[in-house]
């Protein structure tokens, strides 16, 4: 009996690490953790803020071991999606060394981006994809704003373009916790810098999109506690 | 007859229908190319093109069912749109462009006449999704498919279990339209020394060369580049065309090559379908402002003016008419339907 539950607390115990040793993706608006389809006020420009959908590909994420200078590929690309819940964790391989910089691209690289179709999270049913011109949407960002002039308050932003130079393929390097892998997107930082009032609708590739995944590529940041 | 005869002539039936698909598949005229999509002709298998031969004649593509690919790319067009400028899609909406004929789409790199779509793969989701076009979305048109047992047992039958998916229906599409190959036209039996031209065609050819060729490049008769041309913008439509895709000023207005096989069959002429004849289209090339400095240099040495010039010049367009392809039964709606 004292074995049986002696095991089973092992067990517990190596799960529990196996989970942390997993990349989250945490969001936030601010103070609070963000939850589709609840209001969110934006005191820099007195305005309020619900988001429906956020999905975002991510990248040939490597972690690196910046004394030995050992690197791992934890995945080719992963597709994060709000509204899917187990989309928000990275699976990472046991390591033989010591990860502290976590550097991955946000969206889809060119030369992925030109070589036809692919299964998985590049699959084009997932809806990332544009069909009037080739390219994967890097990021989705939609929802609604009190300021958005656009009809039923809308705000639109599907950013993606892999042409230069408006290559909106974004480059992040973090340095996380190695006991507790966690990456934090706050949206809060996106709002308040961007007025949806002048900007609701960036649906192709161009200037726009690249100043928006610009910013979008801010909102991610290591999780300090 | 003894085990050994039967091992061998086996073996002789195996060899042989092996080597007639290789040679179906991905045979081309030592004059050509390479193709960009070679490693794709050479893997496709004959249960593969003709999945998406199926596909390509279904008009559950569509969101009521009513428009195929072929509607717009008919095979005895060249797969173009015989008749219509621009084309003309669901609830009888009018699209912007000129649907261009199919073929050879292996040796191009960038599709559309603006090159806006970069793989052949990713083609028809432009045509499917497209609220004048087919207006569905590739979602529920495998919903459609799953439904029915002809589609499921192909798709495994090609791809495998759970093998009716997105990115195997577009395999299959891109399959069947890398199948379709022109290079049987009168000018291929020239250059294969199965045929010889007419002095009057000889006289085409050579005004060709000098005139067009540095574009409309043998044996594909396009370099498949974007190209500031003389037309006009039509300013009911202010197609910009490449400068879309790339966002950049110089490109403005340009549009891709097309390939002057089978001109005969592919009429109107352009990405807007403005020209009707061969005709017109060579007054245009002779009547226009090429010193315009927006507008391609090449174009100022196509100007062929002398109607005796032009005539023969028609004369050898016509011999790139390719009727085995046109005709070819294997390109056509399949029996199942
Ligand atoms: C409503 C008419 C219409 C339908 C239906 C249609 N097409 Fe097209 N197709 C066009 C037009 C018009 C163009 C040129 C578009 C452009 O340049 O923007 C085109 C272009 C193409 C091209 C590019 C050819 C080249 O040389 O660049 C391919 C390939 C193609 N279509 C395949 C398909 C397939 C496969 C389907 C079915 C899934 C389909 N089309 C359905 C009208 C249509
Ligand atoms: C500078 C490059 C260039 C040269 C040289 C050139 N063309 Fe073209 N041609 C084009 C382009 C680009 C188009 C498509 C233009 C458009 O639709 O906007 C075209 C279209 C055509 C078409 C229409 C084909 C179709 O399917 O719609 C014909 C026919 C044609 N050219 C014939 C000729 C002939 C004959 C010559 C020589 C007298 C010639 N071209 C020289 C670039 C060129």
């Amino acid at each position: 009996m004292t074995r049986k539950f002696f095991h089973a607390c092992i067990l517990f115990f190596a799960a529990q690490w196996a989970m942390a040793q997993d990349l989250n993706f945490e969001f936030w608006f601010n103070d609070a953790p963000l939850v589709l389809g609840q209001t969110y006020y934006v005191p820099q420009f007195a305005d309020s803020v619900r988001i429906e959908k956020l999905a975002f590909y991510i990248s040939d994420v490597v972690l690196k071991d910046l004394e030995k200078q050992n690197a791992t590929k934890i995945t080719d690309v992963h597709l994060i999606d709000l509204s899917q819940q187990h989309t928000l964790v990275v699976e990472r391989p046991t390591l033989n060394h010591e990860a502290q910089l976590l550097t991955f691209n946000l969206g889809i690289d060119s030369t992925r981006q030109v070589s036809g179709v692919f299964s998985g999270p590049l699959d084009p049913t997932k809806g990332m994809y544009w069909t009037w011109q080739s390219g994967y949407i890097n990021t989705k960002l939609q929802g609604t704003s009190a300021s958005s002039s656009a009809r039923n308050h809308k705000f639109e932003f599907h950013l993606g373009g892999y042409r230069m130079p408006y290559n909106t393929l974004q480059h992040v390097a973090l340095l996380i916790n190695k006991k507790q892998p966690k990456i934090m997107v706050d949206l809060g930082a996106f709002f308040d810098t961007l007025s949806i009032n002048n900007t609701n609708h960036v649906m192709r590739p161009g200037k726009e999109a690249l100043a928006l995944s610009q910013l979008f590529a801010l909102t991610i940041k290591p999780y300090d506690e | 007859m003894t085990n050994k005869s039967i091992f061998w002539g086996l073996l002789c039936a195996m060899m042989c229908s092996i080597g007639l698909s290789w040679i179906g598949l991905r045979h081309y005229p030592n004059y050509f190319p390479k193709p960009y999509y070679e490693g794709r002709m050479t893997d496709m298998s004959v249960p593969e093109i003709d999945l998406g031969r199926h596909l390509f004649y279904d008009p559950r593509l569509s969101r009521d069912n009513s428009i195929s690919c072929a509607s717009c790319h008919s095979p005895f067009n060249a797969f173009a749109h015989s008749d219509h400028d621009l084309s003309h899609g669901i609830d009888d909406q009018i699209g912007t462009r000129n649907a261009p004929g199919l073929f050879n789409l292996g040796w191009q790199t960038e599709f559309m006449w603006d090159g806006a779509i970069n793989h052949l793969d990713m083609q028809a989701l432009a045509p499917m999704t497209h609220p004048k076009e087919m207006d569905e979305s590739l979602t529920n048109v495998l919903q459609k498919l799953s439904t029915d047992a002809f589609y499921r047992k192909k798709f495994e039958n090609v791809y495998g279990p759970d093998g009716l998916t997105g990115p195997n229906f577009l395999r299959a599409l891109t399959a069947f339209e890398l199948s379709l190959i022109s290079t049987d036209a009168y000018y291929d039996k020239v250059t294969q020394n199965r045929a010889q031209f007419t002095k009057q065609q000889v006289r085409g050819q050579a005004l060709f060369t000098k005139h067009c060729q540095s574009c409309h490049t043998a044996p594909l008769f396009s370099n498949y580049e974007f190209v500031r041309h003389t037309l006009k913008i039509d300013s009911t439509l202010d197609d910009l065309g490449r400068f879309m895709v790339t966002l950049r000023s110089q490109d403005s207005a340009r549009f891709k090559v097309p390939s002057l096989r089978n001109l005969s069959f592919t009429a109107p002429y352009m990405h807007d379908g403005r020209f009707h004849s061969l005709r017109e289209v060579l007054n245009h090339y002779a009547q226009t402002d090429t010193a315009r400095p927006d507008v391609d240099p090449r174009l100022k040495k196509a100007v062929v003016a002398d109607a005796v010039d032009k005539t023969d010049l028609i004369a050898f367009l016509l011999t790139l008419n390719d009727t085995t392809f046109v005709f070819n039964p294997d390109h056509r709606l399949p029996y199942h339907y």
